[in-house]
Order: C-alpha cells, then structure tokens, then sequence
C-alpha cells in the first residue's frame, strides 16, 4: 500500500479499510487505485468510512482496474451542515471479475451536498454490481444529492447489476439518479471509421471518451493513474 | 473520379439500390435529387462503407481502386468523405484532437509524417477562417450539444481538413435555416477545385441556389430515372416528382 501527501493516492494491492474523519471546513481527497489480484484468490475488501462536519468537503474516487474479486465498501456520514461528498468511480474490469460497490451518503443533517458518479467498461465474463444509496434524515432539509452510473458492456457475457437505492424522509431536497447499461454505439463507431478512424481506433477514441467524465476530474498529481487507466483501453 | 456500375444494394432483406449506375469526373459537382424512400441515403451509406448495406453485386470504383473492397476507414483513407445526415455527438472527445487524429491517420496511410497539435492548429486556424467557424469550435467536444446548424458546419470543418478527392454531402441542407444554408454551401464553393468532386444528396433545390452543380440526376425506386444540367432542378421544383 503506497500513500502520499495530497491528493492522497492508495494503491490498494490488499484489501484496507481506512476512515477519514473530517473537522469543520476541513478538504481531503483520496484516489483509491486498484489493479489486478494476480494469483491472489482472497477476496479483496476496500472499506472507506467518512464522517464529514460542517463545511468540511471530502473527494473520493475509486479506480478498478483488470481481474477484481472484492468489494468495495464507501461509507459516508454528514454530521454538520454545508458539508459536501463528491465520489466517484471508474471500474475497467475484465476475466473472471466479481465486483460489487456498495455505497452509502447518510445524510443526518440539512444543506449538505452528495454525488456519486460511476462508469464502467465490464468485458470477457466479469460481473460488476452496484448499490448505490442515499439516505436524508427528516430534518435534513435542502439536501442535495445526486448519483449516475453509466456502463458499457464489451463482450455477450459481460454483467452489470446496478441499483441505486434512495430512502429520503425528509421533503424538501434534491435527489436525482440515473442508471444506463449498453454497448457501444455502432453508429459512433462507423463515423469515426468513416473519418478514417481503424475501427480498433474508433473503439478507443469512444472509450477514452466514455471514461475522461472521471479521469477528468481527477485531482492534479494523478497524471500517472491516469496513463494506467488509458493503457487499459486497448 | 468515382464510377458505380449497376449497384445493388441490400437493406434489411429489402433491395434499395437497384443497378444504380453513376459516373462523377474530376472537378465535377453532381446533384441528386428525388422524393422519400428513393434510396438517396442508402447510396451514402453503401459508398462509405456502413456494415449494415449490403452490397448485393456491382462495381465502384474511386480513382481506379475497388471502393467495395475497403472498409469504412481504408475509404476514408483513399479520399472519400461523407457529411453525414446526422452527424453522431461523441462526449468526452475534444474535436479539435479529433481533428488532429483524423488528419494525422490519413497523412500516415499516405506514408507523410504526422504533425504536432501547434504545427496542425496553423492548419485549423487557415479552415476556420476559409469556414467562418468560431474557435470556440474546437474547445467543445465532438458534436456533442451542438444545434443541428452546427453540427452540419462542423461537419464541412471536418472535410476542409480531411479534404477529400470525393465528398458527398448526405442532406446536409435538410434542418439548416437559410442564413447557415449559405454558410455551408459558400464553405463548399470555397473548396472546390478542379481536384475534388462533391455529390450533393437533397430533397430541395434551395441548395443548388448556392451550389451550382453540373450535372443534376433523378433518382426514384433504387436508380437514376433522368439526368440534366443545374435546370433541371427547378424544373423538379416546380413540377415535384410525380411524373417519374
């Protein structure tokens, strides 16, 4: 396990847990990358548990790259208000994978802020699932929470399970989710070709394309990660 | 240039191109003109290459080279280039990399090195300019969120810099109000030469208002029924197609 000063990077080669305690108005990023098991038949368990008071604001962003049997736990608490939680994730995942996030915002107090945004690109057999939560208290007001996952499958025996779960009790918030599952689009495929694209090429562009919404918003210092995520589009 | 000998083609098990025959010279602009379901767009698609269009017999050749035994890219490659109806939004692709990319895999196939993204926006800049195109063009990502104006635009962005031996602009009038419908037939007027050929599909002689064409064809039922000089076209426009 490799950790560095900001953003702080975690290269999980075993499974971890790690909790992120925030104080009033405190910032912290954490990018958790993890790459293939190898021989290693031990699931793999990532657990991030955060606790967020006022004003703190914590960035979280998982990377699964190659053959993954594990899950991946987030966990996340607002105890004051005007707090904020941006995760998200990017999963290229391939042979015999089984990957299930389990993500959950709980937020206990009003005007604090979530988004969970997720992509993945699943081909040979691998299986991922996601259940993605929120939960707003009744007195927590003017909550502001969002969560998308978007996948795109490569092969005919690619899976993706995804289901995102919302549990509001309180009745003057925001809460939006959105899910999509397909392949890519033969049309996209068939301009770019047309514009002189190979169509191993084309396919490429489309998937650097699909997955730059995370790389994209990848704190600075994460150029490395971000040449391991595009060394896998091929 | 271009010669199609009696093309046919197939669409989901339907013939559309029925010995569809055509030949374009150097230099020329053709028009094609006919109503709904006449297989206009199915001869696009079929010239570039879409899998989907299966060429059941016939020739076509670009140049002297067998279209038909290319893929989609390897077409491109050889000079062939479609403004597509519709053109497909690509997020996340900036389209001024996609600009590079394009240029540069052709520049390779053609054995000449490829350029740097400063020495290719000198190039970029000279077809915006030619184009009229705002910069702000090239900061957004291909196609994605542009109006159907701008997409037909950056589509004509596209071929200036890819430029084609042969274009064929698939209803790139339809959807355009009249003030972009100049635009991009004083952008094609403006890469014409005696090198290049266009093939020019649409419904309405308003385009050919901007885009004088040499050759006018008819095409009903998977063929060409007639062929004419530029007045022709007015002549479909006033007459409409009923007595094909």
């Amino acid at each position: 396990m490799m950790v560095s000063s900001l953003p702080r990077v975690i290269q999980a080669t075993d499974s971890l847990s790690h909790d992120v305690d925030l104080a009033a108005n405190e910032k912290s990023t954490l990018v958790v990358v993890q790459e293939d098991q190898g021989t290693s038949e031990t699931p793999q368990i990532v657990s991030i548990v955060g606790s967020l008071h006022a004003g703190a604001e914590l960035t979280i962003c998982v990377i699964s790259l190659g053959e993954i049997v594990g899950s991946v736990l987030v966990d996340v608490t607002f105890l004051g208000e005007e707090a904020r939680c941006e995760l998200s994730g990017l999963s290229l995942v391939s042979g015999k994978t089984h990957l299930k996030l389990i993500t959950s915002m709980h937020h206990d107090v009003p005007s604090c802020f979530s988004r969970q945004t997720f992509k993945y690109v699943v081909s040979d057999h691998a299986l991922t699932e996601h259940e993605g939560k929120v939960h707003v208290k009744q007195h927590a007001q003017l909550t502001d929470s969002a969560q998308s996952n978007q996948s795109l499958l490569l092969s005919p025996d690619a899976r993706v399970i995804t289901r995102p779960q919302l549990e509001i009790y309180a009745d003057d918030v925001k809460a939006a989710h959105g899910a999509s599952i397909g392949q890519l689009d033969s049309e996209a495929v068939f301009y770019l070709q047309s514009r002189g694209f190979s169509l191993e090429a084309a396919k490429r562009l489309l998937l650097e394309g699909f997955v730059s919404e995370i790389l994209d918003q990848l704190p600075e210092g994460c150029d490395e990660i971000k040449q391991q995520v595009l060394e896998r589009l091929v | 240039m271009l010669s199609i000998k009696n093309l046919y083609v197939r669409v989901d098990g339907s013939d559309i191109l029925k010995d569809f025959s055509l030949v374009i010279g150097s230099g020329e602009v053709h028009a094609i003109m006919g109503p709904n379901g006449a297989g206009k767009s199915t001869l696009a698609k079929a010239l570039s290459g879409h899998p989907d269009y299966e060429i059941v017999s016939g020739e076509v050749n670009l140049d002297g080279q067998d279209l038909l035994a290319l893929d989609a890219a390897e077409r491109a490659q050889l000079g062939l280039f479609m403004s597509f109806q519709y053109p497909v939004e690509i997020p996340g692709v900036n389209n001024a990399s996609f600009l590079r990319m394009a240029y540069n895999a052709k520049r390779k196939v053609a054995g000449q090195a490829e350029v740097d993204p400063m020495e290719f926006e000198v190039i970029l800049q000279k077809k915006l300019e030619l184009l009229k195109i705002d910069e702000s063009f090239l900061e957004r990502a291909v196609n994605h969120g542009f109006s159907g104006g701008e997409k037909k635009r950056n589509e004509i962005l596209q071929m200036a810099i890819l430029d084609p031996k042969l274009a064929i602009l698939d209803e790139t009038d339809s959807g355009l109000d009249i003030d972009s419908l100049r635009i991009v037939a004083e952008a094609v007027n403006a890469l014409r030469d005696s090198q290049n050929s266009f093939l020019l599909i649409t419904h309405y002689q308003r385009l050919l208002n901007y885009i004088k064409p040499d050759f006018v064809h008819v095409m009903v039922d998977g063929r060409i029924v007639q062929t004419g000089p530029a007045e022709l076209a007015l002549v479909l426009e006033e007459k409409g197609y009923d007595g094909f």
